[in-house]
């Protein structure tokens, strides 16, 4: 059973990559080599804008609408800070690291 | 790990011992405070922001993640830390706030409990029927690995250390339900993080801190300076590129399973308030943040300490075997069978979750007219959680037979991201999305992402080609959920009442309809 079924799967997969790999290949190159002609600091930029995006788009929802069910009005119980405090760390990191 | 086995002390024993007590006693505690299906299922909704956030990293975090996450730090570097840094934030925020609002107010318990009233039963029960599958696979190999983890540490036979596990972690999740499993995933993750802790400043220590293992890599042959960077290349050959890191696991892959895994959304679902389960969603988010520094550094310490391991993966027990003293490395192992624990007890209650409210509560109100009761639906709970558990167990052993078997798994597991996203996104947010257009998307999608996984990296740059199918499997899905609703009939507007976003979370009479409909009027 064990090798029936290994040797079912290899050849499947090795049948399937030789039928359609070459074609959809050629269709995903274009942008393989576009993207792969894109400066190192396009991707810093892209993760940045990630977690800057995210970080706006938290501030847009109103304060009524994260501190539903919260046990009080506390500042600190505003979710949107939360968020805030929690995004700044991985910014840094990918700013240090991801250069 | 053979190594390692010797080396344990009587101290070390000792800890493994109490450890394994600890959990027994703190999970069956809960048992009390279980009456109902409620209490089972969803911890009463009584669980508090803390105790969410903590058991979802858990929960998240295997003992898969910390051999081989290490390992994989230790051959490639510090990109491995995007699955837990851009593959966590923003999805926890999206979850928190968009997802987090919307299933706890139209009162949805699982995943594909939504996909059956947003689109019908047939992609409820194909969801349904699929995710079991998996669950009860990943439960078993995990069984499987405990089994591995138990012969290396204490000598135990495959057989024995299965059913040691599988009694241990029943006990408290039949017993005690979601409440036992979350609390005892705070307990886990506690001894988790105090031993990996220790590995990470032993091993900093050894290499002379951050800057003495950087030198002393970087002076290792054909090394360069990209096994310190997130961030790599878009190239032929890169394990790990950027756009995959951040188009796919930024936006597709981490946003579906945070928003699309049940053994994570329930934990949230338990939650006393509103505010809790949004507060544990992000909570974990910043408990994510030290996953990849006491995981993955220590993993790169190894590869300053000794770079000409056999396999990348005994880079942990290595380290475990040569820097940690007695005590400490019973400490460890208590942390690793904790990361095992919490995963096979979440996933277990989840799988539960989903046979009871997606399958059998459809099959009994089609023969009986009524929902399934509280008190019914906890016994039937927890007589499944029994079953599952020894079938699980049972078919564990399987697992050591077959390498492919294992691979195919983690493989399948991530077959859905994609599809599952594009639907949930699309049942949501676009009400002319229909029952036709939901399951044609599913279905295609799930076809489309099993054809790519075949393909691999006879198509796409990376080896790592996994990034590449869930990226464009999304859209995929998503674009024939669109052609095909819009070739369909739309969804009658009583249909849609309390199923669409902007009335979900804004409409007091949607919210009665929901009250209505959850009380099975």
């Amino acid at each position: 059973m064990n090798g029936w079924l290994d040797a079912f799967v290899r050849t499947y997969v090795a049948e399937t990559r030789v039928i359609y790999g070459p074609a959809l290949r050629r269709l995903h190159e274009p942008l393989d080599v576009w993207l792969g002609g894109l400066s190192i600091q396009w991707a810093l930029v892209a993760a940045l804008g990630l977690f800057t995006l995210a970080g706006i788009w938290v501030w847009t929802l109103r304060k009524s609408f994260v501190m539903i069910g919260a046990p009080d009005q506390r500042p600190w119980r505003d979710l949107r800070i939360w968020a805030t405090l929690v995004l700044v760390p991985y910014m840094v990191i990918y700013f240090l690291l991801g250069r | 790990m053979d190594q390692v086995t010797s080396q344990l002390a009587a101290i070390d024993y000792t800890i493994i011992v109490t450890y394994m007590a600890g959990v027994l006693f703190i999970g069956t505690f809960f048992a009390r405070y279980v009456h109902t299906s409620g209490d089972f299922f969803l911890a009463g909704r009584a669980l508090p922001f803390w105790a969410i956030g903590m058991s979802i990293v858990v929960s998240d975090i295997g003992a898969i993640d910390v051999v081989t996450g290490s390992g994989a730090a230790y051959a490639r570097g510090i990109a491995q830390a995007n699955f837990d840094w851009i593959g966590s934030v923003p999805a926890v925020l999206v979850a928190a706030f968009v997802f987090l609002p919307y299933y706890w107010r139209a009162g949805v318990f699982t995943i594909p409990e939504f996909l059956g009233r947003r689109y019908n039963a047939a992609t409820q029960v194909i969801h349904a029927s699929v995710l079991l599958v998996f669950m009860v696979a990943n439960v078993s190999m995990m069984l499987w690995l405990s089994a591995v983890f138990l012969n290396q540490v204490l000598g135990w036979s495959p057989e024995t250390g299965i059913w040691v596990t599988a009694i241990i972690v029943g006990l408290y999740t039949v017993t005690g339900g979601l409440a036992a499993v979350v609390m005892t995933d705070v307990m886990q993750l506690v001894v988790m993080f105090i031993g990996t802790a220790a590995l990470l400043v032993l091993s900093l220590w050894e290499v002379g801190g951050w800057s003495g293992m950087q030198a002393t890599i970087l002076a290792q042959p054909e090394m360069t300076e990209d096994y310190f960077r997130l961030l790599l290349p878009h190239g032929e050959g890169t394990e790990y590129p950027w756009t995959g890191m951040v188009f796919s696991l930024g936006l597709v892959m981490s946003t579906a399973y945070f928003v699309g895994n049940q053994a994570i959304m329930q934990r949230a679902l338990g939650a006393r308030t509103e505010w809790d389960a949004k507060a544990g969603m992000i909570f974990a988010g910043l408990f994510k943040l030290l996953i990849p520094l006491l995981v993955f550094v220590p993993g790169m310490a190894a590869r300053a300490i000794d770079p000409g391991l056999a396999k990348p993966d005994y880079a942990v027990p290595t380290l475990v075997n040569t820097l940690l003293p007695a005590g400490l490395r019973g400490l460890m192992f208590a942390a690793f069978f904790a990361a095992l624990m919490s995963s096979v007890d979440s996933y277990l209650n989840s799988c539960v979750t989903v046979f009871t409210s997606d399958l059998y509560q459809k099959v009994h109100r089609r023969f009986t007219g009524r929902l399934l009761g509280e008190v019914s639906g906890l016994w039937l709970g927890r007589a499944l959680t029994v079953v599952l558990l020894v079938g699980a167990s049972a078919g564990a052993p399987v697992f050591g037979n077959f390498q492919t078997l294992y691979d195919a798994i983690q493989t399948l597991l991530s077959l859905f991201q994609g599809p599952t996203l594009a639907v949930l996104l699309a049942g949501i947010f676009w009400r002319r999305a229909t029952g036709l257009g939901g399951l044609a998307g599913l279905t295609l999608g799930v076809c489309l992402t099993f054809f790519l996984n075949v393909l691999g990296d006879s198509v796409f740059p990376s080896t790592s080609a996994y990034l590449y199918v869930a990226f464009w499997s999304f859209w995929f899905s998503l674009i024939i959920t669109v052609l095909v609703s819009l070739a369909t009939p739309a969804e009658p507007a009583e249909k849609l009442r309390g199923l669409v976003y902007g009335e979900v979370l804004a409409d007091s009479d949607t919210q009665a309809l929901l009250e209505a409909r959850m009380n099975g009027e």
